[in-house]
């Protein structure tokens, strides 16, 4: 192998790259963008629900009062949740919610008030602005939470209520039939306390959230993005790398004088190849230095192991796309017909393959199958789980074997092309 | 032993035969020129000889090795300067002369000093650091010579030289060429430039349709055009189909080219007042008439009825 040839292939495309500034803007410009604007857009902190509410009272009674009063002093984070507005009718108020000027309507129906104090059940009525359904399904969830709390707590003071009669009362348990008390020896008066709380909250749900720490801070998600930045340039410099290798020195005028070197195919492949990871690497050590400036984790040791191999696969996904790239070139005669194919399959995959947004998981089924035998996808998910959730070799070695073998099959199978292509450029 | 050795070399494109059984030789120190119009398979033999292109059958020999069983070995005696630019605009002369060093494995002492010489004696000096796109066609020229001559080969192969460049530079080229021949170079030239082929070759393979027609140094050639006589008549305006009026007067061919009408006779004495006579009658304004020397075009013309232009 002429390494002096494959090294001085690789510097001359990185020159190229250097002294072009559209492709700089690519893998300098373009990957310290979608950081930011990732960073910006998607990690946020959690936002406030602001819904603007109209209220129509039918009733007569204090307790609807009652609770406008608790709607109008909810508030998280010092930030007011229901902007209300009285309405003087049920019609006016569904009119402004099919309008689009309130997003929640509340009607305290007749006797609203006075079923409740009488211990029956209370109807009230809400109304929820359809236009984007995610958003309003977002909004029909926090407004029954809302109220399912309201309710609960209604019931836990009527059964504070009623414990004052039992309190006061005496020798009540007598008038319960002996059978029953029999089966809960201790306190009545407590014991007819849970059984009331059991009416009105047969299920006390208790909720926790388990998230490994890594996930739960806003730098471990930026953390991902940068590598998913990188995945994305691995992508795109790799498919216009494989796929403009020829036509490029072609358009140049330089193939033939190269072609009458003494030098092999494969070395000219490999300078080529070596110039696209260079591209990777510039891509990658500017989205991680803009992804630190705004606070992603993305932590890397020279003195680990599974850090090297988490960069290793980085390449390995670039040399996937790079043998991708080789096969598209057999069917494009020119650089520019090269990078815009390259262009149109990279965009779509981009969004398909798990490896920038949404994330394979969050893919629909026959993608998520796809991708998940995608040794691109799978090298970038090995490489953020070692150097953004700290994750060790494990990882890297359970998803080696398709890693390794799809990208040298895949390459092997470009570099066949690229020598038909060679072979045909050169007849012309 | 030849410096080339090309011997029934075939080459095909689907049904279109590029050359049909070609042999040749190149000596060691000459310049050897493939005369021949656009088409005539010059570049594809080129592209054989330089291993760039197998050939359906022949064998082509570069000082003894055979390039189609050891291609490396041959490759590293050639330096090759197709017809297009191979010089990187985007890179400056000293890169793109370090890159194709780079091809054939030189060490960093070995392209400093073998560099340095290069562009110091094909005038590079002021330029090499520039940016190639800042180049005229003459620098390039020069450049894309010295990025072919850094592996220091004992043969040049030239396509089409000096397609582009204005007089001064041909000239200026020839020069630099010449100079290699003084330094032992070997140099194997495709050109349709009949005074190109004249000034410099010491010898001619006259090319046409994949086929070698003649091959000699240019006064053989020029012999070989025998009794016949040039009469170059320069014209103010050459009208159109003035070859079918002139054809009854000669034995050879006609060539307009540039106002100027050359006519290959038999015994100029008789029939140049009759040519004269029937330009006249025509409406033809004559400038000028001579009795010419024959050219390599006149050899080319009469060998194949056109000139190297068509």
């Amino acid at each position: 192998m002429n390494w002096k040839a494959v090294i001085g292939i690789a510097r001359k495309d990185i020159l190229y790259v250097l002294r072009d500034p559209m492709t700089l803007f690519w893998i300098v410009i373009f990957p310290a963008m979608l950081v930011l604007l990732s960073a910006y857009i998607w990690v946020q902190e959690p936002q406030v629900p602001t819904y603007t509410t109209g209220i129509y009272v039918a009733d007569q009674g204090n307790i609807s009062k009652y609770i406008i009063e608790a709607l109008n002093k909810t508030e998280i984070s010092g930030k007011k949740v229901f902007q209300i507005t009285l309405y003087n009718s049920n019609e006016s108020l569904i009119e402004d919610i099919r309008g689009g000027k309130i997003s929640v309507g509340v009607v305290f129906p007749k006797r609203f008030s006075e079923n409740i104090t009488k211990g029956f059940q209370s109807e009230i009525h809400v109304y929820i602005y359809v236009k984007h359904p995610i958003l309003a399904e977002t909004t029909k969830q926090f407004i029954s939470g809302y109220f399912s709390y309201i309710s609960r707590e209604m019931g836990y003071r009527k059964v504070e209520y009623v414990m004052k009669f039992f309190e006061k009362s005496e020798n009540i348990e007598k008038y319960v039939p002996s059978n029953v008390t029999s089966q809960f020896p201790g306190n009545f008066t407590e014991l007819m306390k849970a059984w009331m709380l059991g009416l009105v909250e047969p299920l006390k749900v208790k909720v926790k959230e388990v998230k490994p720490e890594t996930l739960m801070t806003k730098s471990t998600i930026l953390g991902w993005i940068v590598v998913a930045v990188v995945g994305v340039s691995a992508l795109f410099s790799g498919l216009i790398t494989g796929a403009t290798a020829i036509v490029e020195e072609k358009d140049y005028g330089t193939l033939h004088r190269i072609l009458a070197s003494p030098i092999t195919g494969w070395e000219l492949l490999l300078g080529k190849t070596f110039g696209a990871l260079f591209s990777v690497a510039i891509s990658g050590v500017v989205a991680a230095l803009v992804g630190t400036y705004v606070g992603a984790k993305v932590s890397f040791s020279f003195l680990e192991l599974e850090d090297w191999m988490a960069i290793v696969m980085l390449a390995l996904a670039t040399l996937f796309f790079t043998g991708l790239g080789l096969i598209l070139s057999i069917v494009v005669k020119t650089a520019k017909a090269a990078s815009g194919l390259a262009m149109a399959i990279a965009f779509p995959m981009m969004f398909t393959s798990g490896i920038w947004w949404p994330p394979r998981e969050m893919l629909p089924e026959p993608l998520k199958t796809f991708a998940s035998y995608n040794p691109a996808t799978l090298a970038i998910d090995a490489a953020r789980a070692v150097l953004v959730f700290n994750e060790g070799l494990d990882v890297i070695v359970q998803n080696l074997p398709i890693i390794a073998v799809g990208t040298v099959l895949i390459y092997v199978i470009g570099a066949i092309v690229y020598k038909m292509v060679l072979k045909k450029h050169a007849l012309m | 032993m030849d410096a080339i050795s090309v011997k029934g070399v075939s080459k095909h494109f689907k049904d279109v035969t590029a050359l049909d059984n070609v042999t040749f030789n190149v000596r060691k120190g000459e310049i050897f020129s493939l005369l021949g119009p656009n088409g005539a398979g010059k570049t594809t033999l080129l592209k054989i000889i330089c291993g760039i292109l197998p050939p359906d059958s022949g064998e082509v020999k570069i000082l003894g090795i055979n390039v189609s069983e050891k291609p490396f070995e041959a490759k590293r005696k050639i330096g090759y300067v197709p017809q297009e630019s191979i010089v990187y605009d985007k890179l400056n002369g000293w890169e793109n002369i370090v890159f194709y060093a780079s091809l054939y494995g030189l060490s960093s002492s070995q392209i400093r000093s073998r560099a340095e010489e290069l562009i110091r004696r094909l005038g590079l000096e002021n330029h090499v650091k520039k940016l190639v796109k800042t180049y005229s066609g003459g620098l390039r020229k020069r450049l894309s010579l010295a990025v072919s001559l850094i592996h220091d080969p004992e043969i040049l192969i030239l396509d089409e030289p000096t397609v582009g460049l204005d007089p001064s530079a041909r000239r200026e080229f020839w020069k630099i060429i010449e100079g290699l021949r003084e330094d032992g170079v070997t140099v194997l030239m495709a050109t349709h430039y009949m005074e190109e082929a004249d000034v410099l070759s010491d010898r001619v393979a006259i090319i046409n349709e994949g086929k070698i027609i003649a091959i000699g140094s240019p006064d053989e050639l020029k012999k070989a055009f025998g009794e016949l006589t040039v009469i170059e008549i320069s014209v103010a305006n050459p009208k159109p189909g003035i070859e079918e009026f002139l054809e009854e007067f000669t034995e050879g061919s006609i060539l307009v080219k540039n106002n100027k009408v050359r006519i290959h006779v038999r015994g100029y004495e008789s029939s140049l007042p009759k040519i004269v006579e029937s330009l006249l009658k025509n409406g033809v304004k004559i400038v000028q008439v001579s009795i010419a020397e024959p050219t390599l075009e006149d050899v080319f013309l009469k060998l194949t009825g056109r000139g190297l232009g068509e």
